[in-house]
């Protein structure tokens, strides 16, 4: 099994993990960024995909970028730690802690500069930003002017929505995570009004009107088949070969999509393969190798940090009956976990609230 | 031409001092230091300074001056030598009625600009003023208008007379049942919020979990409506606009909860009423249950007999049970179809493709294209 979202993995796993995910590493995926200076709505869930390149989900605007960073720094394999993110975020945009929105975390491959997407504002004026903290500590602004970029629509195009006689663009798609594998982009999220649709791929580099390809997912449960609840977070992986998605759900069952020959626009059936406890809201999934062993850990709104061994997934059972529990987690004592990744081969970083404001913290996996 | 340095609190200058004032001038605010030597203004203008360098010199902090141990970094913006003075302009807008502190450090300006531009720290506070409030906002409607709701209705949609502050929905929306108590973990609490894109209309989603009979939610915590009971969706006046306003009041809609729905709306059921050739009346179509509301508005369109859009306005009618469209130009003779899309969804998420809940042995499934629905209506003889 191998992990591929936010892998932060030295330079030569990386190559590795880029020649197997089929793309040319003759080709420069960045030369196909050809616009400049994206104008972005609002930057909700970002993940680094080849090169240089960092995907950022608009809610707002439908849409998905793909920007390059330009960020050619060497990681130096330290940890990272920072007391008050929020606060010394706040005080750069010139604002208080309170109107600062840290959306997502994203942790550069090759530098180790952890992003984040960050609104500055809650109300009138709100604008989105982006942030970079090094090693070092110093929180930078990452400039879109004169940036380049690509983007794809999410919204199906073109739909009811784009014929006639309606009132303009009430309708949104939240993006609530993505990731890049296998040549796409896979895009989470919900719609303000059908419940339909909520999970989208996106070849990429993006065409020129090419947008997100709806994919119908049937998670089967409880004897039942559950459609079209939303996936808050998920990590694409590889089960027994097969290119998998594990999803986690609002109403908090983990489950197992198989990938593989699967048609544009098609039907995929997950295997329902643990629950984590109602009242609880997955917040963030990754994965990560520590002695050669994979493994993989989420983060809750009500539940502490949950490690999953990887390796029991394949002869998971099919959850048939209430009740049922499924594979088997270890309970890390670490709550209050709001987003996460890897940082490089020891650790990984953290964007946690202990109460004290938000802070970034890394642990190390071996202690895990 | 300054038109309001307010709030200033006096720097502690001497005669020969700078100044430091907050501007608020075409073609925006800006923090000005004034009164600094000639030389040293020359010299800033000759020297290539960065950022960093720049707030280290000149500190604008979006609360008071922090204490010499105190690392909190100054907010980002652009530094300019105009005319006979030196401008800061933030990167974003000044947050309004918030105290702001600036630290001038004249040794290290001195240092920027190669010159003696004297020694110590200048400090200056200033509370750039508030706008004035509009008029407060209100809850304008809750979707669905209707009364009775099914057990399983999945969405409420709440709109708002004017854009809403990000992050304090939930906390301010509550569902109570008819003793007053407030039913736990009734909503789909997304952090992100489901907002259009004006931040007017909320998006509230019964917890799809509960819904869903016999998932873990639904069997631990049982649907958050019950039938046969009473509910109350209570907003309260505390929910603050984009400008931080309170809302005019609080509002309350009443739910009379019924059976669960359980199957999917069916086209075919629907009565249109064709309208008169030559009129700009509205086709009218009954459907015969409470269609959702924002899919109601747009998942219906009226085609010609070659299959083209006809131009025109869509109005949905009281408690969603119908729905008319009027043209832009008179109708001529001939036959039309209302194309309906089979996303379109009752009040229980059941749209023309399949049922939103699916039971043991009873999965009812359209492909997609198979349901869209056509409803053909003829204008004249």
């Amino acid at each position: 099994m191998r992990i591929r979202k936010g892998t932060g993995l030295a330079a030569a796993t990386a190559l590795a993990l880029f020649l197997m995910t089929g793309a040319r590493p003759d080709v420069s995926m960045t030369s196909t960024l050809t616009l400049v200076s994206p104008e972005i709505s609002s930057i909700g869930a970002i993940a680094f995909g080849p090169e240089n390149i960092l995907f950022v989900g608009d809610s707002e605007g439908a849409g998905v970028f793909a920007l390059d960073v330009a960020d050619d720094g060497r990681g130096s394999g330290d940890a990272v730690s920072m007391l008050g993110v929020d606060t010394n975020i706040a005080a750069l945009l010139g604002t208080t802690a309170d109107e600062i929105v840290i959306n997502d975390l994203a942790v550069h491959p090759g530098s180790q500069n952890v992003y984040l997407g960050v609104t500055r504002g809650r109300g009138e004026g709100s604008v989105p930003v982006l942030l970079m903290v090094s090693a070092s500590g110093d929180i930078t602004e990452v400039g879109l002017d004169g940036m380049h970029y690509s983007r794809a629509e999410i919204l199906n195009a073109p739909g009811p929505d784009q014929t006639y006689g309606r009132r303009g663009s009430a309708r949104t798609f939240t993006v609530t995570d993505l990731a890049f594998a296998d040549g796409e982009v896979l895009v989470a999220g919900l719609s303000n009004e059908e419940f339909a649709s909520n999970f989208r791929r996106i070849a990429f580099p993006f065409g020129d009107e090419f947008g997100a390809t709806s994919l119908e997912i049937y998670h089967v449960s409880h004897r039942q088949n559950e459609t079209h609840a939303p996936i808050m977070t998920f990590l694409p992986t590889e089960v027994d070969g097969a290119p998998t998605i594990l999803a986690a759900y609002t109403c908090t069952p983990l489950v197992a999509f198989d990938m593989s020959g699967l048609a544009n626009g098609g039907h995929v059936f997950g295997k329902t393969i643990a629950e984590l406890g109602a009242g609880n809201r997955p917040l963030d999934i990754i994965g990560y190798e520590v002695a050669g062993e994979q493994q993989i850990l989420i983060s809750n709104s009500r539940h502490p940090l949950m490690k999953v061994d990887p390796g029991l997934i394949p002869g998971a059972a099919r959850l048939l009956e209430p009740g049922e529990t499924g594979v088997g987690f270890t309970a890390v004592q670490e709550s209050g976990i709001r987003q996460m990744d890897n940082l490089n081969a020891d650790y990984i970083v953290l964007l946690q609230d202990r109460g004290e404001g938000l802070e970034l913290r890394s642990l190390r996996k071996d202690a895990l | 031409m300054a038109l309001a340095s307010c709030a200033d609190t006096a720097a502690r200058v001497d005669v020969d001092s700078p100044i430091i004032e907050f501007v608020e001038e075409a073609p925006g605010e800006l923090v000005a230091v004034d009164r600094l030597p000639q030389t040293v203004l020359a010299g800033l203008r000759l020297s290539e300074i960065d950022a960093d360098s720049w707030r280290g010199a000149l500190g604008v902090f979006s609360g008071p001056v922090p204490g010499p141990d105190d690392l909190t970094p100054p907010m980002l913006g652009t530094y300019e030598v105009e005319a006979d003075r030196l401008v800061f302009r933030g990167r974003f807008p000044l947050v309004r009625g918030l105290q702001h502190g600036v630290r001038l450090d004249l040794e290290v300006l001195g240092r920027l600009s190669g010159r003696d531009a004297g020694s110590g720290i200048v400090t200056h506070e200033f509370t750039p003023p508030e706008t004035e409030p509009g008029p407060a906002t209100r809850v304008t409607a809750v979707y669905p208008t209707s009364r009775r709701v099914p057990m399983n209705l999945l969405k409420l949609y709440i709109h708002l007379s004017a854009p809403m502050r990000f992050g304090e929905a939930y906390a301010n929306i509550r569902l109570v049942d008819e003793n007053g108590d407030v039913v736990p973990d009734a909503y789909l609490e997304m952090p992100q919020e489901l907002w259009d894109p004006e931040r007017t209309r909320l998006t509230l989603f019964f917890d799809p979990g509960r819904i869903k009979r016999e998932v873990g939610p639904n069997l631990q915590l049982g649907l958050p409506l019950q039938a046969g009971r009473s509910f109350r969706v209570v907003i309260d006046p505390g929910w603050r606009d984009a400008r931080g306003q309170p809302l005019a009041e609080g509002f309350e809609k009443v739910l009379t909860v019924v059976e669960p729905d359980r199957t999917m709306p069916r086209a075919e059921d629907w009565q249109v009423e064709a309208p008169g050739v030559r009129s700009v009346a509205p086709v009218q179509l009954a459907f015969n249950e409470p269609m959702d509301h924002a899919l109601a508005e747009r998942m219906l369109v009226v085609l010609d007999a070659n299959g083209a859009p006809v131009l025109g306005t869509v109005q949905v009618g009281g408690e969603e049970r119908s729905w008319s469209f009027t043209p832009e130009r008179p109708w001529q003779a001939g036959r039309y179809v209302i194309d309906v899309h089979p996303d379109i969804e009752d009040l229980a998420g059941n749209n023309l493709a399949h049922l939103f809940d699916v039971a043991r042995g009873e999965d009812v499934r359209v492909e997609t294209e198979d349901a869209r629905a056509r409803i053909p209506f003829v204008v004249g003889s």
